[in-house]
C-alpha cells in the first residue's frame, strides 16, 4: 500500500467563544489517512464537526491537539497543524484546493477572470492560463456566455462550476469539497458527480462532505462517519 | 519552510503622543487607559508592533478608528516620527540598515524610489494643481529620472492600467470623483515600481459600485505586478477580500494575528470575535 497523502493523529477542536462565556466541541480525537489518489466521503448529521475537519486541514480553524501529518511536493513531509502561515499559504496555492459551497469573489471579476487568476496566482503565464481556464470551463460546461459575466449574478449551480473551476485550474494534489452539491438541483447535481470521478481518475485526492449519502455512494472508496464530534 | 528574505520587517514600533510618565512608560496596562495614561494623558498611538511583509503577499491591518492603524502607515513613509522602534526594507542596504534611522536625505530617496503610499484622503497624496499626468510625473522626477518623454509615456500607462479615460489624463484630479482620484493615488504610487505599496483606507467613503472597481484594481496589481502590500482598513469585507494574512489593533496593540479566514472564521481573542461577529 502507497503511503497515505495526509495522516489525521488525534486531532482535536474546540471553540472558546469569550463574550458567551461558551466552549463548543469541534471534533475530538479524529484519526485516519487519506492514500494517494483515493476518494473518501464525511457522512454525519448538521454539526456533527464535519466541516471542522476539512477547516482544519485548511487550517482556517487553528488545530488545538493532534498531528496533519501531510507528504508535500515542495516542503517533503510536513505537520499542517504547526506550519507556518507562509507554508500553508504555499500550499494553498500549490497542493491544497478548497471547494465550499459558496463562492466568494471580488465584485466585478468575471468569471473567466476568476478562474484564470487562481491559476496566475501559481506564476502561470497569463496567455497559458487563460488558455486553461477557458478549457475548463468548457469543460464544466459554463455557457459561453456567462464567461465575461460577474458571477454575483449566476445559479446556484453555475457558481459551483466557476467555483470547481477555480480550485481545479491548480492541479491540487489534495481537494477538500465542503458539501459542494448541497444547493444543486439534480441534473447539476450528476454533472458535479460525473466531474468528481473525472478527477478521480486523474489521480486527485479527495476529501468530500455530501448531505446526499445517496449521491456519495459509487463515486467515494469509502466513507468516514461522524458523530457528535468523533469519527465512528 | 520557506526562506525568502521579507519585503519589510517592522520591529516593536512604539508610537508616544506626549512625554509619558513613571506610571504608563512602566506599568502600561494599569497605567492607560484605552490609549492615554490616566495620569498625564499620554496617547500611546502605538507600542510595541512587530510584523513581516513577504514578497507579493498583501497584509491586512484592520482595527477600529484610533486602533493605530494609520500611524503605522505614517511612520513608515516618513509622514511621522516613530517613538522607537526599527525597519528594515530588503530593497535597502539589502536589510541590513534601519530605516528610522536614515538621514533626511536618505528618507526621502528612500520613499521617492522604494516605497509607494495611498492616502485615504486624496488632498494628501495628489496635487490639485496639477494634471494628473503632471502628478506622477512629479513623483518619478523625485526618483530622478527626467526624461520628459518617458515621462509622459509611463504616466499614460499606469493611468491607463487604473482605467483613468485618455482624455482626461491631462486634468486636475479635483475634478474627478473620489474613486478616480484614488486611481491616480494608485497610479502615481506605483510610478517608481516600488517593491510595498502602503494601502491607507483607500475605499473608505467610496459608493459601493466605485469601491469595487478600486478592490478589482488593487487585485489586478497584486496579480500583474507582484508588488507586495500592506492595506489598512476598518472594513472587514475590504480585507477578507483582499489581504492573505491579518493584523487585528487595538489601543495601539496588536491583538491577534494570523491567515485571514482564521481570523474571521476562527478569532481567538476576545476583541476579535467581538469585531467579527458584528460583521453583517
Amino acid at each position: 500500500m502507497n503511503e497515505p497523502v495526509l495522516s489525521l493523529r488525534n486531532v482535536s477542536k474546540a471553540f472558546t467563544l469569550h463574550a458567551q462565556e461558551q466552549r463548543v466541541e469541534g471534533c475530538r480525537d479524529v484519526t485516519f489517512d487519506l492514500a494517494p489518489g483515493e476518494f473518501v466521503g464525511i457522512t454525519g448529521r448538521s454539526g456533527s464537526g464535519k466541516s471542522t475537519v476539512l477547516k482544519l486541514i485548511y487550517r482556517t480553524y487553528l488545530p488545538q491537539a493532534g498531528e496533519m501529518r501531510y507528504a508535500s511536493e515542495a516542503f517533503g513531509s510536513i505537520d499542517l497543524a504547526r506550519a507556518d502561515e507562509r507554508t500553508v499559504l504555499a500550499l494553498r496555492r500549490q497542493e491544497i484546493g478548497y471547494v465550499s459551497q459558496f463562492l466568494r469573489v471580488v465584485p466585478r471579476t468575471t468569471a473567466r477572470e476568476v478562474v484564470e487568476s487562481a491559476m496566475r496566482e501559481t506564476g502561470t503565464d497569463p496567455s497559458a492560463a487563460r488558455a486553461e481556464a477557458e478549457r475548463l470551463l468548457e469543460h464544466f460546461e459554463l455557457p459561453k456566455a456567462l464567461w465575461e459575466s460577474f458571477p454575483q449574478t449566476f445559479s446556484g449551480g453555475e457558481k459551483l462550476r466557476v467555483n470547481v473551476a477555480r480550485a481545479m485550474i491548480k492541479r491540487p494534489r489534495i481537494l477538500l469539497l465542503d458539501e459542494p452539491t448541497a444547493s444543486l438541483d439534480a441534473h447539476s447535481k450528476s454533472k458535479v458527480r460525473a466531474l468528481l470521478a473525472s478527477l478521480k481518475t486523474e489521480g486527485t485526492t479527495m476529501l468530500g462532505i455530501f448531505h446526499d449519502l445517496a449521491f456519495m455512494e459509487g463515486v467515494c472508496d469509502r466513507e468516514l462517519h461522524m458523530e457528535a464530534g468523533i469519527l465512528s | 519552510m520557506t526562506t525568502t528574505l521579507p519585503v519589510l520587517t517592522v520591529d516593536d514600533l512604539s508610537k508616544r503622543y506626549g512625554s509619558g510618565c513613571a506610571a504608563c512608560r512602566d506599568h502600561a496596562e494599569t497605567a492607560l487607559q484605552g490609549n492615554t495614561c490616566r495620569h498625564c494623558g499620554t496617547v500611546h498611538a502605538l507600542s510595541g508592533v512587530s510584523f513581516e511583509v513577504h514578497p507579493g503577499e498583501v497584509l491586512g491591518i484592520v482595527g477600529e478608528s484610533g486602533s493605530g492603524k494609520s500611524t503605522i502607515l505614517n511612520c513608515l513613509y516618513f509622514d511621522e516620527e516613530p517613538t522607537s522602534g526599527h525597519a528594515y526594507l530588503a530593497a535597502y542596504e539589502r536589510g541590513a540598515a534601519d530605516l528610522w534611522t536614515a538621514s533626511g536625505e536618505r528618507r526621502r530617496w528612500i520613499r521617492n524610489h522604494l516605497l509607494g503610499k495611498v492616502y485615504q484622503n486624496p488632498m494628501l497624496g495628489l496635487n490639485m494643481d496639477f494634471s494628473s499626468v503632471a502628478n506622477i510625473a512629479e513623483k518619478m522626477i523625485a526618483a530622478n529620472d527626467r526624461h520628459v518623454g518617458r515621462m509622459e509615456a509611463r504616466a499614460r500607462v499606469l493611468l491607463e492600467h487604473t482605467r483613468i479615460p485618455t482624455h482626461r489624463m491631462k486634468t486636475s484630479p479635483r475634478q474627478f470623483s473620489g474613486g478616480m482620484q484614488q486611481r491616480v493615488q494608485i497610479a502615481k504610487a506605483l510610478s517608481n515600481e516600488p517593491p510595498i505599496l502602503l494601502l491607507d483606507e483607500v475605499t473608505t467613503g467610496l459608493d459601493l459600485s466605485v469601491q469595487a472597481r478600486v478592490l478589482d484594481l488593487i487585485k489586478q496589481i497584486r496579480r500583474d505586478v507582484g508588488v507586495a502590500m500592506i492595506l489598512v482598513s476598518h472594513d472587514l469585507a475590504v480585507i477578507r477580500m483582499l489581504a492573505d494574512r491579518t493584523i487585528v489593533m487595538r489601543d495601539g496593540r496588536q491583538v491577534e494575528a494570523g491567515l485571514t479566514d482564521q481570523i474571521m472564521e476562527d478569532p481567538q481573542h476576545p476583541y476579535t470575535q467581538e469585531l467579527v461577529y458584528s460583521l453583517l
